[in-house]
């Protein structure tokens, strides 16, 4: 191969190797940010791009690598199996182990193009990098992995063709090296080995192909201890029945989490009341207890009939001749950190029960308005459409879509956004295994939701702008609150609404909410106290958010708007977890708040605790550009001068940056010279050198200082010393040692910067 | 510089007109003890040179013309017996002179083309198992002519490496060729060069050449030109040891010739050319070429 194709193949060889790396790099932790992924893969190219500067060159490229380097890549492709460990002991995180084998063949690629001087392993770098480029697109649909994916196919094709040039070369030999070729008569050898590899490739693509690829692929998969079959569990496995925590498909609900089952279980499980006393504290009994409250008679509590099962029940008898125990494999044994997982935009409110009635201190659950609609099946699929009453006027037009994969089951909650439009759980298929429990609060009535359901919804999102001109359904009952609210309340929710009207009332007393008042969890009001609200607002001013919700709903209802408090979990933007690319959300993500009925018959959220948002409409992402462009000029007015003057002060230094270098350099050689007459001039030459390349006159790698600094006028008493400075090797120079500061003085001033701009213009001299 | 070589320069410059750069690099053969290979047409002055230079170092000329029919014992001399003394007596052949004249070298067989091998490195000849010491400023100009093949046996690379430099006198300038017939007008024999060495005038200098300082940085710098010849391309053969050294001593005499008692890049990489021309695997096209590229595949140290 020709020298320079030789370089140009090994470059683009090793062009091939960087986007393999980087594919690889992106493939192995799809959830991360994609630039730290190729961050990360340009910290591993630009170790190979060292390493390849410091490579030898070999004198016959064609010849055997020296054995040093097979070391050094075993080294590198098992480093990363020695360094998986510590890396889970001391990061805690870690690949699985086809990972640790990629990033260690990886590694041995990038080595095999640094030492690509080697026509061995410039190509076995080439077949390393076509490699993990396929395993890399195996592994995820990661855009960026199909973008990379692209830039290795056509820079493959370029390599393919200075390959085949390489190739062709051998038959254009230069006239001077053209010999005769002596064809010896003979019959050719065959490549055996060549043939029996062929035959046994094909062989096992026939075999593959009779067995059923699916069938061969999972046979395969089978071999790898972090795939399931060895029975190996490992915490950072990326599949594989119970192999690591992210667990997939599989038939038995039991034995799989995140999946779409149509298993439903029953057993008696911790209900939602449950909760609330644990994130906001038992209620305690009011002094003043002077009612009775009876049961509602539909409110039934219902308690499992099957008997409990057998490991919850103590051993009747105990053997001390045992079996060493084994780990509990079972997925079910490792707990979920989570009530459920949210999938989709967040911040998202999930209603699970509506508060009606206020008798200044305890809300009532609103009783099931009895107009709900059931669903209506879709023809085809297991989706359910939720008929909309609503002409949707204060809606943005796109469907939200969600997920919400249930990994406690909450009883008969079933989890949707505020305002559905479709949905399916599961497997579901009967409409009637719904029902409405409140307004907007979608239940399946007497059955639990299981673990590991997933439900998926599509929802639509108020659009605040429209929500502006909507009309608010007034409610008949505001005037018999006064009794029950005290009268401080009602007038400090007209002097908050002041002359606003319709939906500006209820920004109003929102906004002064937020603004005035403080969230704190743990505010509790005084032992015994019935009138918790006035606590609240008129000498605490700080509580939970149950207090916001009440105070909001209360305020409200006193200027006539009809309004609930509605408790339920709020899916935090914050919770998000990039691993999983879902938002958990735990019991203390608990949550209440308001809501405000509208004429359409919409219950709008009015989130008055501070630190809670609502789901805004999806933006454009041309909008969003825009947004953002008009923050950043808005952002720029503001700073008007500031920014200015640093423009001012960057053209400047862009301007004359050379004078401020060359400056500061003199003024370095002025202060320290040198400890010598040869420190000193070379000090000189060099500041004059970098005058000379800045005006395109430098120093030739392969010219001397004195050659260089010959052509030009006055100079050449300098560059005589140049060369006494640099080759004569400890003898005494032909002129006083303190004359040569003087000569360099007077070279940097003859030949100041702008002497070197003239002799630009008009040629050295 | 010393007196004798400014001598020794003038006394060249006038056998040979408009050449002083030519005279430059056979000086410098000359001082660094290395030999001297002519690749020129026929009449530009080879011979001339060679005698001028013989004539002025004070030292004996010899001229042999290659032939195909020439044999080893034409060049280094043999053994007659000696009918009165019954014994064989040695007839010194011209290898013993100082200045040795080559001429068209290639037309001899490589048998007498190596008898000259241990004479041009070793400077002794050996004769019927006797060795016989030669001048120590025994100095050889062979000529070959580079238009001519047929017939002719190429210099082996063995022998071409005991060359310190290969040169081309080139033809003269209009005015020099002026010159040179004004000149010639009413002269007979040609105008004797006098000599301007004294005895072992040459040798001095010779030492005092080999005394120039080379600093480990222009070593270095040596020796990664030399790498660099034998890992470039086009370079069939690339720089031996010798050659190397022969590169060194040749810039020594450079640096002695312009004065100056120490090595610079510039003096090695002006005579690159004549010193790597005559030993390197070059394509005969190219050899200009490719030797640039050589010297500017590697930076210099400053």
């Amino acid at each position: 191969m020709a020298p320079e194709l030789h370089r140009a193949v090994g470059r683009v060889t090793f062009l091939l190797v960087a986007l393999a790396a980087a594919a690889t790099e992106v493939a192995a932790d799809d959830v991360r940010p994609v630039g730290l992924s190729l961050a990360q893969a340009a910290g591993w190219v630009a170790a190979a791009l060292v390493a390849a500067r410091f490579a030898p060159t070999p004198n016959d490229p064609r010849g055997r690598p020296p054995w040093w380097l097979f070391l050094l890549l075993v080294a590198l492709g098992g480093s990363t199996f020695v360094l998986e460990p510590l890396r889970r002991s001391w990061f805690g995180e870690g690949y699985p182990l086809e990972l640790q084998m990629v990033a260690g063949l990886r590694n041995v690629g990038l080595a095999l193009a640094a030492f690509s001087g080697w026509v061995l392993c410039l190509r076995l770098a080439a077949v390393v990098s076509l490699f993990l480029t396929l395993f890399a697109v195996a592994m995820t649909d990661h855009p960026a992995v199909l973008a990379v994916l692209g830039v290795y196919t056509a820079a493959g094709s370029v390599w393919l063709m200075l390959v085949y040039w390489a190739g062709l070369r051998n038959f254009f030999v230069q006239g001077d090296h053209a010999v005769s070729l002596e064809v010896q008569p003979g019959r050719e050898r065959l490549p055996w080995v060549a043939v029996f590899v062929a035959v046994g490739l094909v062989g096992c693509v026939l075999g593959l192909i009779a067995v059923g690829p699916s069938h061969a692929a999972y046979v395969l998969g089978e071999w790898l201890s972090t795939s399931g079959g060895t029975g190996g569990y490992d915490p950072f496995a990326r599949g594989g029945v119970n192999d690591g925590d992210d667990e997939t498909r599989g038939d038995n609900a039991k034995s799989t989490g995140m999946t779409q089952t149509e298993t439903f279980l029953e057993s008696p499980l911790p209900s939602l009341y449950d909760l609330i006393s644990e994130t906001h504290g038992k209620p305690f009994k009011a002094k003043e207890q002077d009612r009775a409250i009876s049961l509602n008679g539909k409110e039934k509590v219902l308690y499992g009939k099957k008997k409990p099962p057998d490991n919850l029940r103590p051993n009747r008898e105990f053997t001390t001749a045992r079996r060493s125990p084994k780990p509990n494999r079972d997925p079910a044994s490792r707990a979920a950190r989570a009530l459920f997982e949210v999938s989709g935009r967040t911040p998202l409110h999930v209603r699970v029960t509506a508060y009606d009635e206020f008798d200044c201190a305890e809300w009532k659950e609103a009783p099931f308005s009895g107009r709900g609609v059931l669903l209506e099946k879709e023809p085809r699929g297991y989706w359910f459409q939720v008929p909309q009453r609503s002409p949707g006027t204060i809606f943005s037009r796109w469907p939200e879509p969600h997920q919400f994969k249930m990994t406690t089951s909450r009883g008969s909650l079933v989890p949707t956004p505020p305002y559905p439009t479709r949905l399916r759980v599961g497997r579901v298929d009967q409409a009637d295994f719904f029902g409405w429990a409140q307004e907007g609060i979608l239940r399946m009535p007497d059955r639990s939701l299981p673990s590991g359901v997933i439900v998926d919804t599509e929802s639509r999102v108020v659009d605040p702008v429209r929500l502006a001109s909507a009309s608010l359904l007034p409610d008949p009952r505001a005037a018999e609150l006064a009794p029950a609210v005290d009268p401080r309340v009602v007038a400090l929710a007209r002097e908050w609404a002041g002359d606003a009207e319709g939906w500006e009332r209820v920004e109003a007393i929102r906004r002064r909410l937020r603004e005035g008042y403080t969230h704190d969890r743990q505010a509790a009001s005084p032992e015994g106290r019935r009138d918790t609200l006035v606590h609240f607002l008129f000498e605490a001013r700080r509580g939970p958010d149950s207090q916001f919700a009440t105070a909001a709903a209360v305020m409200l209802r006193a200027l006539g708007c009809r309004t609930r408090v509605v408790c339920g979990f709020y899916a935090a933007p914050e919770h998000y977890d990039p691993l999983t690319r879902h938002t958990p959300v735990v019991k203390e993500d608990l949550h209440f708040w308001a809501e405000v009925a509208l004429r359409s018959g919409d219950w709008v959220i009015v989130e008055a605790t501070p630190g809670y948002e609502v789901l805004g409409p999806a933006t454009p992402l041309g909008e969003r550009v825009m947004a953002g462009l008009l923050t950043l000029g808005q952002w720029a007015w503001d700073n008007l001068v500031a920014l200015s003057l640093l423009l001012v002060t960057g053209l400047a230094l862009r301007r004359w940056r050379r004078e401020l270098i060359d400056a500061a350099l003199v003024a370095w050689w002025r202060c320290f010279p040198g400890r010598d007459w040869r420190e000193c001039v070379r000090g000189a030459v060099g500041v004059l050198e970098r005058r000379g390349r800045w005006f395109g006159q430098g120093r030739p790698p392969s010219q001397t200082g004195f050659a260089w600094l010959r052509q030009r006028d006055e100079l050449a008493r300098l560059a005589r010393m140049a060369e006494w400075a640099a080759y004569a090797p400890q003898l005494p120079p032909p002129w006083p040692e303190g004359e040569a500061r003087l000569v360099c003085q007077q070279a940097l001033q003859r030949w100041a910067l702008p002497r070197w701009r003239e002799a630009r213009k008009g040629g050295v001299r | 510089v010393s007196d004798a070589a400014d001598a020794l320069r003038g006394a060249l410059n006038r056998a040979l007109r408009g050449k002083p750069q030519v005279i430059e690099q056979v000086l410098a053969c000359l001082l660094a003890r290395g030999h001297l290979l002519l690749e020129d047409l026929p009449g530009l002055g080879k011979t001339t040179l060679a005698k001028a230079l013989a004539q002025a170092a004070g030292g004996r000329f010899a001229r042999v013309q290659c032939t195909p029919d020439l044999l080893p014992g034409d060049i280094t001399g043999f053994s007659v017996f000696n009918q009165k003394t019954r014994e064989f007596d040695f007839l010194p052949g011209p290898v013993f002179a100082d200045v040795l004249l080559a001429d068209e070298i290639n037309r001899t067989t490589p048998r007498t083309q190596s008898a000259l091998l241990e004479a041009m490195a070793e400077r002794q000849a050996t004769v019927d198992n006797v060795r016989h010491a030669l001048s120590p400023t025994f100095f050889v100009i062979a000529t070959q002519n580079p238009v001519e093949h047929h017939g002719t046996y190429p210099l082996p690379e063995a022998q071409l490496d005991r060359f310190a430099m290969k040169l081309s006198i080139g033809y003269p300038g209009r005015d020099d060729e002026m010159e040179l017939l004004a000149a010639a007008v009413g002269e007979v024999n040609g105008a004797a060069a006098g000599r301007v060495l004294g005895d072992g005038q040459l040798q001095a200098l010779q030492a005092e050449v080999a005394r120039v300082a080379v600093g480990e940085n222009v070593r270095a710098y040596l020796v990664d030109l030399g790498r660099s010849t034998r890992s470039h391309p086009r370079v069939t053969l690339g720089l031996s040891p010798r050659g190397l050294l022969t590169w060194q001593r040749v810039a020594q005499a450079w640096a002695y010739l312009r004065g100056r008692p120490f090595v610079t890049p510039d003096d090695v990489q002006e005579v690159a050319g004549p010193v790597l021309g005559v030993r390197l695997g070059l394509p005969p096209d190219g050899a200009a070429d490719v030797v640039r590229q050589v010297v500017e595949s590697v930076a210099v140290p400053v």
